[in-house]
């Protein structure tokens, strides 16, 4: 139970810097957004695996994208089938892509696939900016404010941080 | 410095990784055939409406195939049997197309099929259990266009064979409430009537106003004129009493029009009450049919028949095509480039590509290669060979045929060569199916099987041709068949029925059958005849006619009495009005010529030169 308890403050503890935690947002938000069983699904899961991405961070985001993802599944349909469907300009483009190695993977000729996925990589790097931005500013006075809440001083101050350290070590 | 935005490696999160993809081959190479197997069978038990079961599947990636043994496909609509049993299928594929996520099948061999086997358990599936209705089921339900057809086709005439062993005693059977046409006619007559002759009264009254009068002091006039001296007369005397006789011809002749069209519409009415044998008749029918009593108008029933299994035979064929359409992608061309679509209910799947580029699917070939085994009699003796089947043949450019050639031994069925072939490369969905069958058994075929009357062929072999084209929403089938060495099984618990139907039936040994369906979907029209259906409508109508005759003039008296009241109030409210309008107009035309006739005497008294006293002139009545 304790073991439990301490991977999980370890785990809240680590790869924490402010760039970790804005990886780990962009990582989960990414994850809720693309549909699954895509190549590019698994390519972001895959990095966000063996990336030092913030965890806790990334669970969050996804959490809290996953809703807004179904809920937006009609308009990514609307997007995707325009692409696909109404602008012979790039059809051949398409055309090129859909006999291409792996990328028919992406299953890109799929409405809300192609919609929810340009979506996700338009909205990211924004994401991404915003985030690391508002974090950086705001990471001293939060981890400030957070060492001052009453949980984080009975548990600086209990014995049980003692073992902890002592484990961590 | 350079800022650094990667979040950099976690080792962990790669050995996790490896572990992951390890658990992942290993299961590639231990559950997957199950989990492939189950996909498989869960879709085709949806496709096919009724389970769809697999014995086992082998993935072999190395050799390049899949094969498939034991597999039993469902009848959705009998359970317990199979509608086909296959030992085994080979699929063999190409790997570098995998790469592109193109699946190609080179080849599929099928071995040792059989039709018709029984099942341990039960196929159907628990649609209950089921999250949503497969779409086969739905699918299913297209096939309800035939419906209309079989509507149009009737009542099966042989039910009315039971009328001949009860009699066609109507007593006993509950009389109709609906309403008679003869009564709607004497109803509108009535009114019509009832009309006209309101008018008579006001006319007459019209036509003698003033009349009493001026005929009264017309009449007394000349009676002065006439027994006047000759000295006292006035000098225009002739010319008042002309004015008179051309006043009172007119008279007369104006209230014997009147009285002529007050006949003729009164002949006209009664015309019509005499006229009811139209409506009547129709009545006859319409109470016949209500009361389920057959008609003697038979000409041919092939269709009643027969039409039954034929239409169902089309809607199983149809039910392919059309799942055929929908799960092919749909072409479209936009800006002139050729793409297909799959439109779903919330999203759309596209797919690219000019005639001849690769679509995702394609079976190259499949062969169907399986011999009788004496000791499964169920078996196949088949051949046959399916060429680019594929989920979107509009982008492979090729129409996908197939051609079997079967011998079924249990079914006596020889040499059945049968020519499918789809075309969807085009921007028409086109099928066709052609075929011959030169040899199949009749031995146990059920044509009508009623409470009382199963008729059916004892023996009997038959062969037919057939060419059924789909093109978009219409339909242009042809189906062909001769039968020869016939002999009919009637069984039934009336011998009067077995016996009437055996005389009819035992002089037809051989007959033709010509079929077809065509028209859009909308309006189909289904025809079908026999010289077989022609000596049994023949035959039945003779059967029937003479005890509907004395049936039919019941149901005229009947009808007939019902309106009786009806038809009595008519000719009252004519006599009534009639009689009392015609004696006034009579009387009044009398009486203008007699006032005429005195006019001409008076006339005559004053041109006489004659000294003899004059006849006394007649005084009014």
């Amino acid at each position: 139970m304790t073991r439990t308890l301490f991977f999980f403050l370890r785990l809240l503890e680590r790869e924490n810097s402010p760039l970790q935690i804005t990886w780990g947002i962009c990582f989960g938000f990414l994850l809720a957004m693309l549909p699954t069983l895509t190549l590019q699904f698994f390519v972001i899961l895959t990095l966000f695996i063996i990336s030092r991405a913030h965890f806790p961070s990334a669970i969050l985001s996804f959490l809290i994208t996953l809703p807004l993802s179904f809920g937006l599944q009609v308009f990514f349909h609307h997007i995707g089938a325009a692409l696909l469907t109404i602008y012979p300009s790039i059809f051949s483009i398409l055309e090129w892509l859909y006999n291409a190695p792996i990328v028919p993977y992406t299953r890109f000729n799929h409405s809300v696939v192609l919609g929810a996925s340009l979506t996700a990589f338009g909205i990211v790097p924004l994401l991404f900016w915003i985030c690391h931005r508002m974090i950086q500013r705001k990471y001293d006075s939060i981890v400030e404010w957070l060492l001052d809440t009453r949980i984080s001083r009975t548990w600086l101050n209990s014995d049980l941080k003692l073992i902890y350290d002592r484990s961590s070590k | 410095m350079k800022r650094a935005y990667l979040p950099g490696i976690r080792k962990e999160g790669v050995y996790a990784l490896v572990a992951i993809l390890s658990v992942a081959l290993v299961y590639f190479f231990t559950g997957l055939e199950n989990q492939i197997s189950s996909v498989i069978e869960r879709k085709a038990s949806e496709l096919n409406g009724a389970n769809v079961e697999i014995g086992n599947l082998q993935i072999k990636l190395f050799q390049r195939s899949i094969v498939l043994n034991k597999i039993q496909i469902a009848q959705h609509t009998s359970p317990m049997l199979n509608l086909l049993e296959i030992d085994r299928i080979a699929l063999h594929f190409e790997l570098t197309p995998l790469w592109r996520k193109k699946v190609v099948i080179d080849s599929v061999d099928i071995k040792g099929l059989q039709y018709g086997t029984q099942r341990q358990h039960s196929g159907s599936m628990d649609t209950t259990q089921l999250e949503w209705v497969p779409t086969s089921l739905l699918d299913r339900m297209s096939a309800d266009i035939y419906r209309g057809v079989l509507g149009k086709l009737g009542e099966n005439p042989l039910k009315s064979l039971e009328l001949l062993t009860t009699g066609m005693d109507l007593s006993n059977r509950k009389k109709t409430d609906a309403p008679l046409e003869v009564s709607e006619v004497l109803k509108t007559i009535l009114r019509q009537t009832d009309q006209t002759t309101l008018k008579w009264k006001p006319e007459i009254e019209q036509a003698l106003n003033h009349l009493d009068d001026r005929h009264r002091n017309d009449w007394a006039k000349l009676k002065d004129i006439g027994n006047s001296p000759r000295q006292t007369r006035n000098s225009r005397a002739p010319a008042e009493i002309n004015s008179l006789r051309h006043y009172w011809q007119e008279q007369s002749a104006r209230l014997e029009t009147l009285l002529q069209k007050q006949t003729q519409e009164s002949d006209l009415i009664l015309a019509q009450l005499k006229a009811l044998s139209e409506p009547l008749q129709r009545d006859v029918r319409a109470l016949r049919k209500r009361l389920n009593l057959p008609s003697t108008e038979l000409s041919d029933l092939t269709a009643s028949l027969l039409g039954n299994r034929l239409l169902d035979q089309f809607s199983r064929l149809h039910y392919y095509i059309d799942l055929s359409r929908r799960r092919m992608p749909k072409l479209t061309r936009t800006g002139g480039f050729p793409i297909s679509a799959h439109y779903l209910s919330n999203a759309t799947i596209v797919h690219y590509g000019h005639s001849q580029s690769t679509p995702m699917f394609i079976l190259r070939q499949l062969t169907v290669e399986s011999k009788h085994d004496p000791l499964r009699p169920r078996s196949i003796e088949a051949s046959g060979e399916l060429r680019y089947l594929t989920s979107d043949p509009s982008m492979l450019g090729y129409p996908t045929t197939l051609q079997i050639q079967a011998d079924i031994a249990s079914a006596n069925l020889k040499n059945l060569n049968l020519t499918v072939m789809i075309n969807h490369t085009g921007d028409h969905f086109h099928e066709e199916v052609t075929g011959s069958v030169d040899q199949f058994s009749l031995t146990g075929y059920r044509i009508s099987n009623l409470n009382d009357l199963s008729l059916g062929f004892a023996q009997g072999i038959g062969s037919s041709t057939f060419h059924i084209k789909f093109l978009d929403e219409v339909i242009d089938a042809t189906v062909d068949a001769t039968f020869d060495q016939l002999e009919f099984a009637v069984n039934s618990r009336y011998k009067q029925i077995e016996s009437i139907l055996q005389d009819i039936l035992q002089s037809i040994k051989h007959t033709t059958l010509k079929s077809s369906l065509k028209g859009p979907f909308t309006e189909l029209s289904f025809n079908a005849n026999s010289q077989m259906g022609k000596d049994l409508a023949k035959g039945l109508s003779r059967e029937l006619h003479h005890q509907l005759v004395a049936v039919d003039s019941n149901l005229e008296k009947e009808i007939l009495d019902s309106v009786e009241p009806q038809r009595l109030e008519i000719l009252r409210l004519v006599e009534d009005r009639i009689s009392d309008s015609r004696n006034t107009l009579k009387d009044s035309i009398r009486r203008s010529k007699d006032l005429n006739d005195l006019a001409s005497q008076v006339r005559d008294r004053l041109s006489s030169v004659s000294s003899q006293p004059a006849q006394p002139l007649p005084s009014l009545n």
